[in-house]
Order: C-alpha cells, then sequence, then structure tokens
C-alpha cells in the first residue's frame, strides 16, 4: 500500500479510522484490490515507479461527510484527492494527482436535485453522470437538451471543472460556460455557494451566475482550492428539428475563406459546432493515411503542390458539415443563408443537404442513430467504434494521453500547428498524426483546437517513447504560443510552467491563494501545478 | 438469473437497469463480451464497488491457434477454459459463478489487463466474472 508522503503508518491508520467514523466502514477502501480500482487505465507510467496511485479511498454521502473528511485530512495532513466519477481518461482518471493521496469518491452523491423546464437549468450533485441527468430528464418528459461529451460516462460537475465540453450550441458545449452556481467545501471545511446561492433563500441561484462582488467560480476549475459539492448549469430548451448540411470547397486556399464564413455564421448564433474535413486527403482527423505521408515525403508540400495534389483527387480541399438546432422554418432558412454567403464568397463551393430529423428522437429511433452526442444524449458507442478502426488497430495502444492546442480561428494557424506537430513527430521517429488537410476542432465555439493524440501502452519503453513525444509538443506548442488547454497530471508542470508572461505571475498568485485558503495543502497538491508551498521547492 | 444482450453501447444497459440492481443486491456478473465492453465495465463496476475476479481472454492467433489468457481465481480456471459461446453458456457461467469465493485475496493483476484499444480487439473474446 502507498501511504501519503510524511504520514507514518500509524498515522496513517488512525487517520483511516476517523475516515471511517465519518462515512461508515464500508466506504473506506484501503485494501490494494479496493485501491487498484482507481489506477488510471491510460496511465502513460503504467507500472512504473512514478504512476501515480492512491493510498486509500473514502466514498462520503454527503456534504457534512465531506466537510468531515476534509478536518479529518487536515489534522493529519493528509492529502486528498476529489473525484465525481473518475473516468476523466485521457486526463488522469480517478488517479490522484499525488501518489500517496487519499481519493475522495463523490460517487455516492448522485442526487439531481432539480431540473426547471421552463428556466432550463439543472442542479446536481458531482456523483450524476451524463446518464443518470439524461435519464432523469426523460423518465419525466421534461423538454430540456443536454449536452454532453463523448464518452458520456462522466459527470457534468467533473468534466466542467476540467474545462471538458460537448458537441451541440456554443453557450452549451462549453461546459463550465454554462454553469450557473456552485457550492463547495473549503480546505478549512466550511460549506460556500457562490453567485446568489450565497443568499440563503435565493431563487436565482441558478439564473444569474454573478452575484455581488467578486465570482469565484474559476478557482474551483482545473485546480485545488475546494471541493465542489453541488453545481448548476444551463440547458438548452429542447430544439424543434436537427438539421445538417455540409459545405465544399474547391482548393487548398479556400480553407481561409471556409474558416471566416464558418465563424461568422457561429458568432452570428446561426449554427451548432462545425465539424471541418479534408474529402482530398480521405479526411481531416486522425493518423496521416499512408497516402498522405507520401505527400509529406520530401517535406512539407507547396502550396503550389499541394493544389496539385487535390487536383488529382478529383476531390474538393476541404468540407464543413453545419449543424443547426431549432423550428423547422428557422433551420431551413438558416442553412439557405449559409449556403448564399458561401456560394458568394468562395467560388466552387457547393452543398450537400444531410439530416433532418424531429426532436427528441424516439428511443427506437435512438438506438440505432450513430450521432447521439450531437443532440445530447450520452453515449458510448466511441469504445465499440475505435476498437473495430483498422487504423487503431494497427497501432496496438492501450490507451492515450490528449494535448489540445489553442489557436486563433485562422487557417494559417491551423496550417502552421500541423506541421510543428508533423515535425515534432518527425524529430522522435514517430509515424505523424499530422498532416497539411489536418483539420481542427472546435470545441470552443472562439477559438480552434488542434490535438495530438499520443498513445499510452503498457509497455514502460514504449511509454518513455509517448512521455518525450508529449512534452515535446508541448514545448513546441509554446515556441509558437499556443496553450495547451487540459493536460495529464503527468505534464500539468510542465503545461503551467509555459504560462511565463511576469515571471509566472499567474501561478505565483495562485499559490499566494492556496497558501492562504489551504496552509496544510490537503486538497489535491500539484493539481494544474499548484502545489502546497511545503512540496513547491522541489517542483519541476 | 437475468440475462442481458450488449451492443454498441453499454451505457444504457449500466445506467437503467444493472447498476441500480448492483446497488441494492452486489449479484455476480458474468459474461462474454470483447476487451473493450469488458474496459467500460470494468471502469463502471467501480460504481458499485465491483472488480473483475476472473477473465479468460480467449487470443486468436495469426495462425488461426487459439490461445487464452487466464488471470484469477485459480480454482475456476478449467471450468472457464472449455466455455464456449453456445447456448449451453448461459448455464455454464451461472455454475461458474456460484465458484466465486470473494472470501480470498483478490489478484490485482487481474484488474485493467488491456485498455480498450488493443491490437487484439477485434479477434479476442473475454470470458470474465465481476464480483
Amino acid at each position: 500500500m502507498a501511504l501519503p508522503p510524511n504520514v507514518s503508518e500509524e498515522e496513517f491508520a488512525s487517520a483511516l479510522s476517523e475516515f471511517a467514523q465519518a462515512v461508515g466502514d464500508e466506504w473506506v477502501f484501503s485494501s490494494d484490490e479496493d485501491v487498484a480500482l482507481y489506477r488510471d487505465s491510460y496511465s502513460i507510467y503504467w507500472g512504473e515507479p512514478e504512476e501515480r496511485v492512491a493510498s486509500a479511498a473514502v466514498a462520503p454521502a454527503n456534504v457534512e461527510e465531506v466537510q468531515q473528511i476534509v478536518r479529518v485530512a487536515n489534522r493529519y495532513n493528509i492529502p486528498i484527492y476529489p473525484i465525481s466519477t473518475g473516468r476523466n481518461l485521457t486526463y488522469g482518471g480517478a488517479a490522484p494527482t499525488l501518489s500517496g493521496s487519499v481519493v475522495v469518491d463523490l460517487k455516492r452523491m448522485n442526487r439531481v436535485l432539480e431540473v426547471d423546464e421552463d428556466r432550463h437549468f439543472a442542479l446536481v450533485e458531482p456523483g450524476v453522470s451524463y446518464y443518470d441527468l439524461y435519464n432523469y430528464i426523460q423518465e419525466r418528459g421534461l423538454q430540456v437538451m443536454l449536452d454532453v461529451p463523448d464518452p458520456g460516462w462522466g459527470s457534468p460537475i467533473g468534466n466542467s471543472l476540467d474545462h471538458g465540453a460537448g458537441y451541440t450550441m456554443a453557450p452549451f458545449r462549453d461546459h463550465f460556460g454554462s454553469r450557473c452556481g456552485i457550492e463547495f467545501v473549503t480546505a478549512e471545511g466550511e460549506i460556500v455557494r457562490t453567485g446568489t446561492g450565497a443568499m440563503p433563500g435565493t431563487d436565482t441561484w441558478q439564473d444569474y451566475r454573478y452575484g455581488v462582488g467578486p465570482m469565484i467560480d474559476g478557482l474551483l476549475a482545473q485546480s485545488n482550492f475546494g471541493i465542489v459539492t453541488k453545481m448548476g448549469f444551463w440547458l438548452a430548451p429542447m430544439p424543434e428539428t436537427f438539421l445538417t448540411g455540409t459545405v465544399t470547397v474547391p482548393r487548398y486556399r479556400d480553407f481561409d475563406a471556409l474558416v471566416k464564413e464558418v465563424s461568422y455564421l457561429e458568432d452570428s448564433f446561426l449554427t451548432g459546432m462545425p465539424s471541418f474535413g479534408s474529402p482530398a486527403a480521405g479526411g481531416g482527423f486522425g493518423q496521416a493515411s499512408p497516402q498522405m505521408a507520401e505527400l509529406m515525403q520530401d517535406g512539407w508540400p507547396s502550396v503550389e503542390r499541394l493544389e496539385e495534389f487535390v487536383s488529382a483527387q478529383g476531390r474538393p480541399a476541404w468540407s464543413v458539415e453545419l449543424r443547426f438546432y431549432g423550428p423547422e422554418e428557422v433551420v431551413r432558412a438558416s442553412w439557405d443563408a449559409a449556403k448564399r454567403r458561401f456560394r458568394d464568397r468562395v467560388a466552387g463551393a457547393a452543398f450537400e443537404d444531410g439530416d433532418f430529423w424531429r426532436l427528441p428522437l424516439s428511443a427506437e429511433e435512438l438506438a440505432t442513430n450513430p450521432r447521439k452526442p450531437l443532440l445530447g444524449v450520452p453515449a458510448l458507442e466511441i469504445f465499440a467504434t475505435m476498437a473495430r478502426n483498422p487504423r487503431t488497430n494497427d497501432a496496438p495502444l492501450e490507451g492515450h494521453a490528449d494535448l489540445f492546442a489553442i489557436l486563433p480561428r485562422k487557417a494559417e494557424a491551423v496550417h502552421e500547428a500541423a506541421r510543428a506537430m508533423s515535425d515534432a513527430y518527425g524529430e522522435l521517429g514517430v509515424p505523424p498524426a499530422h498532416h497539411p488537410f489536418s483539420t481542427p476542432l472546435n470545441f470552443y465555439s472562439r477559438a480552434f483546437i488542434v490535438p495530438a493524440i499520443v498513445p499510452t501502452w503498457r509497455d514502460p519503453a514504449r511509454n518513455a517513447q509517448s512521455r518525450a513525444l508529449y512534452s515535446r509538443l508541448v514545448d513546441r506548442c509554446a515556441e509558437h504560443d499556443w496553450i495547451v488547454y487540459r493536460t495529464n497530471p503527468a505534464f500539468q508542470d510542465q503545461v503551467v510552467s509555459k504560462l511565463s508572461y511576469n515571471d509566472n505571475a499567474l501561478l505565483r498568485f495562485e499559490e499566494k491563494l492556496k497558501d492562504g485558503i489551504d496552509p496544510n495543502g490537503i486538497i489535491s497538491p500539484g493539481r494544474y501545478g499548484i502545489w502546497p508551498a511545503s512540496m513547491r521547492s522541489g517542483r519541476a | 438469473m437475468s440475462v442481458s444482450e450488449v451492443r454498441d453501447d453499454l451505457g444504457q444497459l449500466w445506467y437503467g437497469e444493472l447498476r441500480g440492481q448492483l446497488r441494492r443486491t452486489r449479484t455476480p456478473l458474468a459474461g462474454v463480451t470483447d476487451r473493450a465492453t469488458l474496459f467500460c465495465l470494468e471502469e463502471l463496476a467501480r460504481d458499485v464497488d465491483m472488480r473483475v475476479r476472473f477473465r479468460v481472454d480467449r487470443v486468436v492467433e495469426q495462425g488461426g491457434r487459439t490461445r487464452h489468457e487466464v488471470s484469477g481465481q485459480p480454482s475456476l480456471a478449467p471450468t472457464l477454459r472449455g466455455l464456449g459461446t453456445d447456448e449451453s453458456f448461459g448455464n455454464a457461467m451461472a455454475s461458474v459463478v456460484r465458484l466465486v469465493d470473494n472470501s480470498l485475496p483478490g489478484d490485482v493483476g487481474t484488474l485493467r489487463r488491456t485498455g480498450p484499444f488493443h491490437n487484439a480487439n477485434e479477434r479476442t473474446l473475454v470470458a470474465w466474472i465481476i464480483a
């Protein structure tokens, strides 16, 4: 069994006993077999001494038990690491940032406290999964639509606190951005409510999130300043229909115009999340095909060479699927307006009608629908899909550590990122995953993301190579002034170190806050680079 | 004994049926699935403090030979090795489940043996017990 740092076996045994008094014997887990359930299945240090592992886990049933856990942890200086469902795979899963921490598993705090279909919000506890919330809404026939990540087994609270995102309309797919009202337990064991929740008896906690005075919600995301025990979310009213249409543009150079027009449409609230692709390249995201590898064998091709390649393929260089939500007459008019604008601005733009569905779909219709996340319906099908992907199976990976670089919404930035990442792979002898037709993701409506999916294994030698690649990608992003918006615990220090404006003033400010509100440093030490004072000297 | 079929999305089965039943009574689960499905079930089983107690990965190698990788409670191995996927499977698994001894120390090596994207996934079925 791992022990918390600087805690003796006797002290730890006493602490576990006090945890058991707080939550009941059956909700303290300390056998090797129990603790192994909290390993990170995708760990990039799997089986190595550096793998982040828990010393025990404790599962409170309510906020009062969370308070008691925090007080015990303070008495014994035991680091604790709260998880909601612990399925944040690629970003650490259920494993703590600091080995030896006690995982506070909030799975028993699983109540949907309220869903209001007239004011379009939900209030939930951390153990509520997207499936739970979805099923709650379905069972009551409430006319609201969720925005879900994929896979959908995580919790709205956990996902939003790590800045997770979904697939529908801009205000909702930014999950932290759609929150309204938070309750959390401080390191001292106090319960705090943000926004108008600070006023007892308010009926606007999930309507108006600013309250009065400083809004501290952001301090609870990607951080270690408290344990969130309730959170409100704004939901979309159930749209009447869903419609998709695909735009293609013929030339490599047309990506610039495509991007600008898509940004116009989304920022005008006419479309949902766009999905870019490259018909000429056979796709835009994922491992480079042999055809792309051949195109790049003599270095990054010139634009002229890329135009020749596109012409030779006989397919359009780029595509974007636009998605519309709303009344039928509105979505059809929006698609018509989009087509007119593209036709006016990009020579050779072509259009293809896609799906049209009346919402909500019935259970029978959903059963065979492969696009559930676009409709706010949680799914786990992505695992089956990826397991059967021939390209995935060519590379016997066991998991992945994702690196998402945030870029401005500019065609040239996307091309630059693809080239920089491709170079980084090449420098380490890893087959490139990026190519001149790589396309961005648009989880956040105001920024592009160019992802790198770095494989993880059960093989230490291969994991060492993956760590070297990930680290190099972080460095390369920083050289280009691209932030990595979310990362695996193994790289959080490195990623945060790149926020170097004014001698890392942001991190120094966060450390002052940490010292003030969590002086013993018990909550999630090291999460996103924020270490307690006692552990700061050894930080990379 | 109840029997469920898993298609691509395990989530509705877990959140709609299994988890609620298991919260009330921690009944052992037994099944034959692909590795990706078992990976998901293993992650989900933490909700109810259950874990993989035994598994036999039936790996079909390139030449068509079949290899069984067995881990977990040793006394179950002979019975599970002979299991097929025909109609007798349900009864056979039910008998094996009765042999699971939760009082024996668990085998940490049985947990998380593979991720969901293993290269042998398409050719591998896993017989497993979660308890």
